[in-house]
């Protein structure tokens, strides 16, 4: 089990904007990295350049102290002596082996014995409790069960890390939560170092240690799930993790500890974070951080005076819509709300969960 | 941290140096086999069309000379071209008249015998046109033709000649609509029924509906059937060469064939023809390639979906007679005529008990040293060719499917081309090209080898290309990542998954090879003949029985290797 690290990588497909565009990132011994992102933002093609499977331009891969990759000294290890485990979105199953062979195919390569293969690919079954499938062909297995002995090939041989592209991609709804867990639960177990490419954002929270979100082939941010869902830096990074409303925000002076700006709707006063003043052009906060009332609250600042336009049950939460000053803010409330469409109320936005972003 | 999963990682160090030659040996093994292709497609697809070119120019002594083409546009070639093209039109036409009608009726209607009527036509599209041209002499020659002899017999009269024009238009057709007819039921069977019954909804009559919505539908079938109908005409042997020739009719592809069997063989002159020859045919296959391929709706639909049957009422019979009479004739009855001549002592009488005999297939498989030896040539030739357009079609196929190599276009169009050249035409480069040093093949089982390898590599790999299409590259890449270098996931995981387009290539190349005639006719020697060859030449001598039999002998070795591909093509394993 050996880090990830990744610096400057460049990988182009054609002449143009490249695919991947300068990517530097740290994938720890024993996490859980993901890489998120919308379509086409170079997530796929980051991973499959960790695997070998493409060749990047520019850059470096090192696996600990090994270098996979260097365009400077020219080092590329072959995608066969790298000892990565990968699961691919589709699982890649070949359809001619069954379970038995799949598992075996990477121990038999690396010269195992007969009898320790046999006894790994029992484990690797329990392991992903399929211990009953030892013979069954891939063909014959649903979509969840080949996911998992998807998974249960790439562990088989130890590699140092796994790779998993879109790994959850392909199952329903309820399987895909399911497997979410098992998912993280298989690999703190194992303790492997994992990658694994997402563009759903509630997987990433359950799965990782740190989410990388990308953009156009770049990092737009990275941290832990907690710091990317509460401190995004950018307008980018709040809108798509999470559902956030964005206030936009000029003027902006010191105040007291803190700093104020003039929204469409009124002043507004937030925190002061480690970002420069002049780079500041939203405020995110997200609709359960909203505050409801049906009178001025005085004990909190930013209270506003809206009108409720439409209210949406959502099953845990109901949605509102409300208009505050001209703009639209998105709130999560409880069921248990009294209210109706057209109703008077007031909305507060408690400074400390403001996050000011950039463009 | 790492519990139960974990386990000794001391086994995986001592693999990585092993691993590290493995790399090297894979890629001077990838090497190899690149340069292989490149180097046979080089010798045996380009070397010919070049001497093809430059023959052309040549006098035998080797001298250059535009002589050769005055010849070709003197007046006697010009109107054997006018010659081939009415033949091809008319033998066309009959073919689109009596194929496209009855793929209407098998696909559409509630006619009785269709897939009778569907495996009859896949047999005789499989089977070679000189089988039925052999056939109809037998029955339809003026003196001895056994229906003449019958109506000799009764009326007293000899009423039939198979050795004119429209006899050489009407076999050629009989052999030649199962392409319009294979083509044109697919597309029927595959068009999408709600297409139709839309029309229906809004109004439209059944006739309407057939006129207005499913004609225009299946109209670029028809064009696509049609013109291969057309090149197919334009190029085949059988016929002219039995009926044409006797009758002093000659096509393209027979002149070529007299040229090359006068003496001495006017090579040079011949490849000056053949160019012409091929100008004719380019624009058939042009026609195919650019103006037919765009013109194809998506009309396809998903399995299960039947379009419904037109009820014919009491029609249906009729039509089931009519089918069946185009059946009878263009298989059944020719068949038939076959064996039971090669099984008689005097071919000349009808089926009576006394003339019966084996002896002939006895001559033929045991004891005829000339047959004996067509048959181990064929079967020497065949597995040669099966074995190098299958080991060449599979690199080829993966480095235009699996790679970017940045020759893999011209790869692949460098092994089409022989594939767009009138068989005929192509083998005169390859006289041309072999019968020199530095490679000196006339004469030799090796020159039809060559032939051969170069004009079926097409059949190996397009459906190779189709298969590897299927599969996904995440199998060949999971076997990258599990550890398996490029040789080995070729070994465990490419191959494997190819096996079942291997089985049906090896029988279809198998196949091509059996059936093929005009190649070997002109690159045969007296001890390199084919039992095509054979045949053609037992025929010329006259020895009817022995002809019938051999032929009898290839066309059962045709339909077993053609109806276990068929099966095996139909159950491909891992869908
Ligand atoms: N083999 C290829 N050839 C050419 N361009 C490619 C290739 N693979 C990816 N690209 C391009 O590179 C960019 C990044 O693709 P990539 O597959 O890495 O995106 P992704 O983030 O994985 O997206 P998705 O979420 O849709 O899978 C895209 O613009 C894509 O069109
Ligand atoms: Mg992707």
């Amino acid at each position: 089990m050996k880090p990830i690290e990744i610096t400057s990588l460049v990988k182009r497909y054609a002449p143009g904007p490249a695919a991947v565009d300068g990517i530097s990132l740290l994938a720890e011994q024993g996490a859980v990295t993901t890489l998120l992102g919308p379509s086409g933002c170079g997530k796929t093609t980051t991973l499959r350049c960790i695997a070998g499977l493409e060749t990047p331009d520019e850059g470096e891969i090192r696996m600990g102290e090994q270098v996979l990759f260097s365009s400077r000294s020219r080092v590329n290890v072959p995608s066969e002596d790298r000892n990565i485990g990968m699961v691919f979105q589709n699982y890649a199953l070949w359809p001619h082996m069954s379970v038995r062979e799949n598992i075996g195919f990477g121990l038999a390569l690396r010269g195992w014995s007969r009898s320790r293969i046999i006894e790994r690919i029992r484990q690797v079954l329990d392991l992903v409790r399929l211990g009953d499938r030892i013979d069954a062909m891939p063909g014959h297995l649903s979509g969840g069960q080949q996911q998992r002995i998807a998974l249960g090939r790439a562990l088989a041989y130890n590699p140092e890390v796994l790779l998993l592209d879109e790994p959850l991609a392909n199952l329903d709804a309820r399987l895909r939560e399911e497997m979410r867990f098992e998912l993280r639960n298989i690999q703190e177990r194992t303790g492997v170092t994992a990658i694994c490419v997402t563009h759903d954002q509630s997987e990433a929270m359950v799965l990782s240690d740190k989410i990388v979100v990308m953009r156009d082939g770049r990092i737009e941010q990275e941290g832990a799930p907690r710091e990317i869902y509460e401190r995004p830096r950018t307008e980018f990074t709040a809108r798509f993790i999470g559902l956030s409303n964005l206030i936009g925000i000029s003027g902006i002076e010191p105040s007291g500890n803190g700093l104020r700006g003039r929204a469409a709707f009124g002043e507004i006063v937030f925190p002061d974070g480690t970002m420069e003043t002049q780079k500041i052009a939203k405020l995110s906060v997200r609709p359960e951080d909203v505050v409801v009332s049906a009178t001025r609250p005085d004990s909190l600042p930013n209270a506003f005076p809206a009108e409720i336009k439409t209210l949406v049950y959502q099953g845990e939460t109901v949605a509102m819509f409300a208009d505050v000053g001209g703009q639209e803010i998105r709130v999560h409330v409880g069921r248990g709300l009294e209210a109706a469409e057209g109703d008077r109320v007031f909305l507060a936005f408690h400074p400390s969960r403001l996050v000011p972003v950039e463009a | 941290m790492p519990q139960d999963i974990a386990l000794p990682r001391s086994s995986l160090s001592g693999s990585t140096v092993l691993r590290t030659r493995k790399v090297s040996a894979d890629r001077t093994l990838r090497w190899l086999l690149w340069a292989c292709v490149f180097a046979s497609l080089g010798l045996l697809v380009l070397y010919p069309l070049i001497w093809l070119i430059m023959g052309s120019f040549q006098t035998a002594m080797g001298e250059w000379t535009l002589g050769h083409y005055e010849e070709v546009f003197s007046s006697y070639y010009l109107n054997l071209l006018w010659d081939s093209l009415w033949f091809t039109f008319l033998a066309t036409v009959v073919a689109m008249a009596l194929g496209v009608p009855m793929a209407w009726a098998v696909a559409r209607t509630d006619m009785p015998g269709k897939s009778l009527f569907r495996a009859a036509s896949a047999v005789t599209f499989v089977l070679p046109p000189l089988f039925q041209a052999m056939a109809f002499v037998f029955i339809f020659q003026p003196n001895a033709g056994l229906l003449n002899l019958l109506f000799d017999d009764l009326f007293g009269v000899k009423p039939f000649d198979i050795f004119t024009f429209s006899g050489l238009v009407l076999v050629t057709a009989l052999g030649a609509y199962p392409q319009s007819f294979l083509l044109v039921d697919s597309a029927l069977r595959s068009m999408d029924p709600a297409l139709e019954e839309a029309a229906t909804t809004v109004g439209a009559s059944r006739w309407r509906v057939l006129r207005s919505i499913t004609l225009p539908l299946v109209l670029p079938s028809i064009l696509t059937g049609m013109n291969l109908t057309a090149i197919h005409n334009l190029v085949v042997f059988g016929p002219p060469a039995v009926i044409g020739i006797p009758a002093n009719i000659y096509v393209m592809a027979t002149q070529i064939y007299v040229e090359l069997s006068t003496f001495p063989p006017r090579l040079e002159f011949t490849a000056a023809l053949s160019i012409l020859f091929l100008g004719f045919a380019a624009i058939l296959l042009t026609f195919q390639l650019f103006v037919l391929r765009r013109r194809s709706f998506s009309t396809i639909v998903g399995k299960g979906m039947r379009p419904r049957e037109i009820p014919l009422g009491p029609w249906r019979w009729a039509a089931f007679a009519l089918c069946g009479a185009l059946v009878f004739t263009a298989l059944l009855f020719p068949a038939a005529i076959l064996v039971s001549i090669s099984l008689s002592k005097v071919w000349t009488n009808w089926f009576q008990l006394d003339n019966f005999t084996i002896a002939h297939y006895v001559q033929v498989l045991f004891v005829h040293s000339r047959t004996l030896d067509s048959i181990a040539n064929t079967l020497i030739l065949a597995l040669v060719t099966v074995a190098s357009t299958l080991s060449a079609g599979l690199v080829i196929a993966y480095i235009i499917v699996k790679t970017r190599h940045r020759a893999r276009q011209i790869l692949n169009y460098l092994s089409f081309i022989p594939y767009s050249i009138p068989g005929a035409v192509f083998t005169v480069g390859v006289i041309l090209a072999f019968i020199r040093p530095p490679f000196v093949l006339y004469g030799t089982l090796g020159i039809l080898a060559a032939c051969y390898f170069a004009r079926f590599l097409p059949f190996a790999i397009q459906p190779l290309s189709a298969a590897l299409r299927q599969i996904d590259n995440s199998l060949l890449e999971a076997g990258r990542v599990a550890g398996a270098g490029w040789w080995r996931t070729t070994r465990r995981i490419t191959l494997p998954l190819l096996k079942f387009s291997v089985l049906s290539t090896v029988l279809l190349v198998f196949v091509a090879c059996l059936r093929e005639v005009v190649s070997a006719i002109l690159l045969a020697a007296p001890n390199t003949e084919t039992m095509m060859v054979s045949a053609f030449r037992l025929w010329e001598e006259g020895a009817v029985q022995e002809t019938a039999a051999l032929m009898v002998v290839l066309l059962v070795l045709v339909l077993v290797f053609f109806t276990v591909a068929r099966s095996v093509i139909g159950n491909r394993l891992y869908d």
